[in-house]
């Protein structure tokens, strides 16, 4: 899912889930050029990374990973924040995963699927080779089982189109959607999917999840809340010769310096996030490696349109054209960015290269504001969450580029749940902010985007509605046909664009570093890792 | 008064020290702006869901019941469920409270053996050149902010010279004295700056009494009068700083546990405040609170037994 966080200098982020919030700060290169996709991998792979592991794959060994925050579950269906959700899924594998452009999805536990003509019955048949750690055999009823509980969890809404699951016999799963559904794979990889045994093998869940069962590369081992959770290889794993790990250990060190101390003395193999400034001199070690991988993170400014001035298009389009992206991603985010386009990013499915964003233009600004209601501008906030070192500085940028305008901006900085309840109760004028996307469909963030009624946020708290929008959203939902869903997509990132309800901003990168003595280490433009892949050479 | 009595009437005067303290917390921390269930849902925080979770965790009941509730379950040694983690928030404190309580009776122990034997040093030569620098050092000492400190040592000590880790628990008994050594260093420097001048003081003044004056006139070596006669006299009024240094050190390892990614009870106290995890951030309040009344009450006593002068009252 989408995170929308602002993080803060403290390592907390601010809106989404509580561990995506210190991302941004960390956040580097995007290698993204507006030019297209075709780029990425290549920038990415030239300017950022350098990796260094050497030899062929060893197994064995204990991968110690220092991330920001606490995991705060191992139950899949009801986390929403991102350490959670990149440890569940090397516990509970999906139907389907994440391809690794990010774009779209392939089988992972199934064999291969059918659409029925009615386009509204799916057949999967699973692989016959999955067990769980166990060594149980994965059978249909555990899936059927696993994705009712999902749908009537937390994350529910992702299976909201799901009508019935049947498992008509041990290696068939059948889903009946209400609706011709273009989404429905990718919701499957979503991590709140993560198969589990059927009525969690007759336990309570409090139970189930002391020692839970999965069909993923690790399986559980202990967890001392706050301080490190450790996972062991799972020895049914159905990939041959994986995981090569014996055991993934991940530590919870908050503190970005602490981290990158870590990585240097050596108590760390990999760590996430370390801080934009850092990535340069990290680079220049010479057992060390920075990754900067593509990742679907979008920076934004929201605006509330509930109050006037916002609710002006002329205003939000005049503001859109005043922020200079350029400076933000040199001076805030170290020239580890990209500016951007679309509320899409160039990892999502279905991006648009030609949705025409609006840029840094100090004329047309200056005419946008003529033709609004407050030609002569205003006074107004922008709001962050203390400690946030990324957003204060986006902020202090946005506050001299508006003066141009004679728009008045006085900076608020609350901490995190102070901060997260002043947008949901649309106490505040603008907001720095950031959401990601945890799967390869658009659709997981599209409707929270841009749908004041089905998103259930009311576009991000924008209050941002546009009928044509909504529609064109619920009928890219009810398409198949992916080059249908792509123009409608189309159609609705270049309305948004020029409507700007955001200030888009930029498109940055997921940003680690890791030993030399790692290989296998990628990270998806989801976030998410396929830690089955990596191994230690020492 | 016996000691038996005067305990019993210190742990009764505990009871009402207590409630004032799960009082001012709980109210505090519910007063305060944010709410855990948009924190925890970020902007899938859908009203259904905010309402749903609001529910599932008691938070819909009128504060005063929550707050009956919430004593209710003190009384059987139980905070509560953790809001982030969906867990018993007992579990998660008690997890923590090792690290904490490691670093602090780590940290005053190695400012005992810092403090004693400078402070013996610079009392010794009283004005000369190791007397003034015994007093100068530590000034500067305690001007540096500790957090600032305790990254200086991890790239001197840690970084430079490799000789500790720079962070981390470390395993067994002798594991944590390694892993340890650093943050309880820090810590013992942010103390002993205090300890050693009221050390250095009541040394001077014991050195100069009629006791010490005997004792060196019927011919007992200086060494055995200054340890025997001088110094455990003048370590009496030092206990007392102690005991106020060791409630500060318990609030001063919050920060520092951050520094050092030490996963003990301050870290947890920071991060549930932002969470806005209620049972957890009350129930390491009212921890530390035990903790410190618990450590004022053990500085009093261990003084009375150390000055028979001294009387229970």
């Amino acid at each position: 899912m989408s995170g929308a966080g602002n993080q803060t200098g403290v390592s907390r982020g601010s809106f989404g889930r509580i561990s995506r919030r210190r991302f941004l700060r960390s956040a580097a290169v995007a290698g993204v050029s507006l030019g297209g996709l075709g780029s990425l991998a290549a920038a990415c792979s030239s300017s950022g990374t350098k990796s260094k592991a050497s030899g062929s794959p060893i197994p064995g060994g204990d991968l110690i990973f220092a991330r920001t925050a606490d995991p705060s579950s191992i139950d899949p269906s009801p986390v929403f924040d991102n350490e959670a959700i990149w440890t569940v899924l090397n516990m509970y594998d999906c139907l389907y995963t994440v391809t690794s452009d990010g774009q779209g999805s392939k089988p992972w536990l199934v064999a291969d699927h059918q659409l029925a003509s009615d386009q509204l019955t799916w057949t999967f048949t699973l692989r016959p080779d999955i067990k769980f750690s166990d060594g149980r055999p994965l059978e249909a009823a555990d899936v059927q089982f696993t994705l009712e509980r999902s749908a009537k969890g937390p994350n529910g809404y992702i299976l909201a189109s799901v009508d019935s699951i049947d498992a008509p016999d041990a290696s068939t799963v059948v889903i009946h959607t209400k609706h011709p559904w273009g989404p429905l794979l990718g919701d499957l990889s979503l991590y709140s999917t993560g198969i589990l045994p059927k009525d969690l093998g007759g336990a309570s869940a409090s139970d189930f999840f002391q020692h839970p069962v999965g069909t993923g590369p690790f399986m559980f081992d202990s967890w001392a809340k706050g301080q490190q959770l450790k996972l062991v290889k799972n020895p049914h794993y159905w990939q041959p010769g994986k995981p090569l790990l014996d055991s993934v250990t991940f530590t919870v060190v908050p503190d970005d310096n602490t981290r990158v101390l870590q990585l240097r003395g050596g108590q760390a193999n990999v760590i996430e996030f370390p801080p934009f400034s850092t990535v340069a001199s990290l680079q220049q070690e010479s057992n060390l490696s920075v990754d900067l991988f593509p990742s679907t993170w979008v920076g934004y400014i929201r605006m509330n349109e509930k109050k006037p001035e916002f609710a002006d298009v002329h205003v939000r389009r005049a503001i859109s054209f005043a922020v200079d992206r350029d400076s933000i991603i040199q001076s805030v985010l170290f020239g580890h960015g990209e500016p951007a386009n679309s509320f899409f990013s160039p990892s999502w499915g279905f991006y648009d290269k030609n949705a025409q964003g609006l840029w840094f233009d100090p004329t047309t600004a200056k005419q946008e504001l003529a033709l609004s209601s407050y030609p002569n501008g205003f006074d107004t906030s922008i709001a962050i969450v203390a400690g946030d070192t990324v957003n204060s500085a986006i902020a202090q940028i946005v506050q001299e580029n508006l003066k141009a305008l004679n728009i008045n901006v006085t900076i608020r900085s609350d901490d995190l749940s102070a901060h997260n309840a002043l947008l949901h109760h649309f106490e505040y004028d603008m907001a720095p902010d950031y959401y990601t996307l945890d799967i390869g469909d658009p659709d997981e963030n599209a409707p929270w985007c841009v749908d004041p009624i089905r998103g259930g946020t009311h576009s991000l708290y924008t209050n941002y509605t546009n009928t044509d929008v909504m529609k064109w959203g619920v009928q890219a939902e009810r398409t198949i046909d992916p080059a249908k869903r792509a123009a409608l997509y189309a159609k609705i990132q270049e309305t948004v664009a020029q409507e700007a309800p955001f200030v888009e901003l930029y498109y940055a990168p997921y940003i680690y570093a890791h030993q030399d003595s790692v290989g296998g280490w990628t990270v998806y433009p989801t976030g998410n890792y396929h830690l089955e892949e990596a191994w230690l050479s020492s | 008064m016996s000691l038996a009595a005067y305990l019993r009437r210190r742990l009764l005067l505990m009871i009402p020290i207590a409630l004032g303290v799960t009082l001012v917390t709980f109210f505090m921390i519910h007063m305060i702006p944010g709410d855990p269930a948009i924190t925890l849902l970020g902007i899938r925080a859908t009203p259904q869901l905010v309402a749903r979770l609001h529910h599932e965790w008691g938070l819909d009941r009128p504060l005063f019941e929550q707050y009956w509730l919430f004593l209710l379950r003190i009384l059987r040694a139980d905070f509560g469920q953790s809001l982030f983690y969906g867990s018993s928030a007992t579990r998660v404190i008690l997890g923590a409270s090792g690290v904490t309580l490691w670093l602090i009776v780590y940290a005053g122990v190695l400012s005992i053996l810092m403090a004693v034997p400078l402070a013996v040093l610079a009392a010794t030569h009283r004005d000369g050149f190791a007397d003034q620098v015994v007093r100068a050092i530590p000034l500067v000492g305690m001007g540096m902010p500790t957090p600032w400190v305790g990254i200086m040592l991890i790239l001197l000590l840690g970084l430079t010279l490799h000789a500790f880790p720079v962070g981390g628990y470390g395993s067994g008994i002798f594991g944590h004295l390694y892993a340890l050594f650093l943050p309880s260093l820090t810590l013992a420097l942010g103390i002993s700056p205090t300890l050693i001048r009221s050390l250095r003081a009541s040394l001077l003044d014991s050195l100069e009494s009629d006791y010490v004056m005997t004792a060196r006139s019927k011919g007992i070596p200086e060494r055995r009068v200054l340890l025997r006669h001088a110094v455990r006299n003048a370590i009496i009024s030092s206990v007392t700083i102690l005991g106020l240094e060791i409630a500060w050190l318990i609030s001063g390892t919050i920060i520092l546990e951050k520094v050092f990614a030490l996963p003990g009870m301050g870290a947890l106290m920071v991060d549930s405040i932002y969470r806005r995890d209620f049972p957890v951030v009350q129930g390491i309040t009212f921890v530390v609170a035990l903790l410190v009344i618990f450590t004022n009450l053990a500085t009093d006593v261990v003084h009375s037994l150390l000055d028979p002068r001294v009387r229970l009252e």
